[in-house]
């Protein structure tokens, strides 16, 4: 019984590498073209990783090239410029959305509010619609107020955008904070605003680490609104150029938009792997919603 | 006189102090509220209302009650969009939970789980974007498929799959069921983690094998966690635009488009918002239909 039970977990484990390595096998596709120079990429097949030449070196090359957009023989697009504009995004958008939900929340949670739960629903409702409603009024808006492709224009739809899921979150954890802290410091006199600051904010460094990083990866992976609000080059965010190279044929060479697509990937990675634990916690309450 | 204008000066003060006392808790929810407001509630209502016009951007809108949506149900271009997007949803709405709930079930009971789960995982880490990418890749005339049937010798088998319609909404579907699995999985993971040990266990004491364990024990009490997991699936599957416009734009002859995708193309491609605003009014229909049947769910506990 019990060796029956060894075996078929081998079994099992077996079937599983095998399922994983065809599962990941497109990524290392993607790993192996970006290290190619495009004599090998046209001569090898996608999955054959050339050990004779130095890939890594050749990685390197194909990245400046995909950063710069420095291409023989035309003008390529550079990622570089996208990249820092994704990154200003990312956090701005997420910290003002933060901000924003915190004092909320905090509003919400433990000050005298009248009609609470409409307000409440008022915020949340903000993640009931799907993206494509915004588009056309936010795209005329954006055009009337002159904030259209501007990094302002984007900065704000982001962070609108990230409220209402951070609003819910913080106002369950404010919930969780014994009431007698509170009526604490207010018997000492201390106004709302010093107790959100000096009581509230210290206590909540979790959840704020949580959001930002469900929120910075949220902003830095959209396309849509990146598309819509904004067009010039050194506007547009990382995941709008991405498309471009995938979409508009320009002439750049095959492993340098591998390559591109590689470094414009590594920063939500390696910051979803690294913290893995909150990211994980974060989307069972994405979904659990509790 | 002026002990009365000193005592009336206080009642004022007072008075503000007090107001201001009240009022104070709303302003904490001013930034919120003018943001969420004037980005995403208004342009939402505003949506409604254009989508019963006909509005080319530049002129006036002329209102025209359903015709947009008459329009939306009745145009070839846009029947095929709704197919598509009937695709999507019964895609969506089974494949990544199924194939999710299997993995976990079978990881379960594997050695060196964490690592398996981890490179499952590994394709939500990328945007949709880089997804698109990676998988148009994959169906190049070049690419990886194609190659591995060369070397098979299958050289008839081979495609340029991206124009191989209808199929190729499939093959975008699998490119996004891809990328959602990881995250189902571990939803489903942690799910089986929370899970009561001690009706497991008394089946098993009952000499009752893993699979009926499985079908019998485990899937039932999994029951919410199921629901929420597909629910969510369906709703981000009609939401998908990221993945379809990165590895065909709805191409070629908007044979791969789904409502996401048409909804972006009449409104700033063709100018036709009128249309663009009726498709995203009839996903939000769609959508907030199946979230009502979410929340039902998830509160289930608390009703009860």
């Amino acid at each position: 019984m019990i060796k029956n039970k060894k075996i078929s977990r081998f079994i099992i484990t077996v079937m599983l590498l095998i399922f994983v390595i065809a599962w990941i096998f497109p990524i290392w596709n993607v790993v192996a073209t970006s290290s190619k120079t495009i004599d090998q990429y046209l001569k090898q097949k996608p999955w054959v990783l050339s050990l004779e030449s130095n890939v890594f070196k050749q990685f390197f090359l194909n990245a400046r090239d995909g950063l710069t957009g420095k291409v023989k023989g035309g003008t390529g697009v550079a990622v570089f410029p996208a990249l820092i504009n994704s990154l200003i995004y990312g956090i701005l958008g997420a910290i003002i959305a933060i901000i924003c939900a915190a004092l909320a929340a905090y509003s919400l949670s433990r000050l005298r509010v009248r009609s609470r739960f409409f307000l409440f629903m008022l915020i949340f409702s903000g993640t009931i619609f799907p993206f494509q409603i915004y588009l056309i009024p936010l795209f005329k808006m954006y055009q009337v107020l002159h904030i259209y492709d501007t990094r302002l224009g984007l900065i704000l739809f982001y962070s609108a955008i990230c409220i209402p899921f951070s609003m819910l979150v913080l106002r369950n954890w404010f919930n969780g904070i014994p009431q007698e802290i509170i009526e604490a410091a207010q018997i000492d006199g201390c106004g709302s605003m010093h107790i959100f600051l000096k009581m509230i904010v210290p206590l909540s460094w979790a959840p704020f680490a949580t959001l930002f990083l469900l929120q910075f990866t949220w902003i830095w992976n959209d396309l849509l609104f990146g598309l819509t609000l904004s067009v010039s080059r050194n506007i547009r965010p990382i995941m709008t150029v991405l498309a471009d190279l995938q979409n508009l044929r320009a002439p750049i060479p095959f492993p340098v938009v591998m390559a591109s697509t590689l470094v414009g990937s590594l920063p939500t990675i390696i910051l979803v792997i690294a913290f893995q634990r909150y990211f994980f916690k974060g989307l069972t309450i994405s979904i659990a919603g509790e | 006189m002026s002990q009365i204008a000193q005592a009336s000066k206080n009642f004022k003060i007072r008075l503000n102090k007090r107001t201001l006392e009240i009022a104070k808790p709303y302003f904490f929810l001013i930034p919120a509220l003018l943001l969420v407001g004037t980005f995403l509630i208004y342009p939402a209502f505003r949506t409604i209302i254009i989508s019963f016009t006909e509005w080319n951007g530049v002129t006036k809108p002329i209102f025209v009650g359903f015709h947009n949506f008459f329009k939306l149900f009745s145009y070839p271009e846009f029947r095929v969009s709704l197919t598509n997007t009937l695709y999507w949803g019964i895609s969506t709405l089974t494949l990544p939970v199924a194939i999710s709930l299997f993995l976990a079930l079978l990881i379960n009971r594997a050695s060196g789980s964490g690592l398996f789960k981890v490179l499952i995982f590994l394709p939500y880490t990328l945007s949709s974007v880089a997804v698109g990418i990676v998988w148009s890749y994959m169906y190049k005339n070049a690419g990886a498929i194609n190659e591995f049937l060369r070397l098979l010798g299958l050289e008839n088998f081979t495609r340029i799959w991206m124009q191989e319609v209808p199929l190729s909404n499939f093959f975008i579907i699998n490119a996004y069921i891809w990328r959602m699995v990881g995250l189902n999985l571990i939803l489903f993971l942690i799910g089986l983690q929370n899970l009561p040990k001690e009706p497991i266990e008394a089946a098993k004491i009952e000499g009752a094998s893993e699979w009926r364990i499985n079908m019998n024990v485990k899937i039932p009490m999994l029951f919410q966690t199921i629901t929420v997991v597909v629910v969510m699936a369906f709703i981000n599957g009609l939401n998908a635009f990221d993945i379809v416009w990165t590895m065909t734009m709805g191409g070629p002859y908007r044979s791969t488009e789904t409502l996401a995708v048409t909804m972006f193309r009449e409104s700033f491609l063709n100018s036709d918002y009128g249309v663009g605003a009726a498709a995203s009014v009839f996903l939000f229909i769609i959508i907030f239909a199946a979230g009502l049947f979410y929340f039902k769910v998830l509160f289930k506990d608390e009703h009860d």
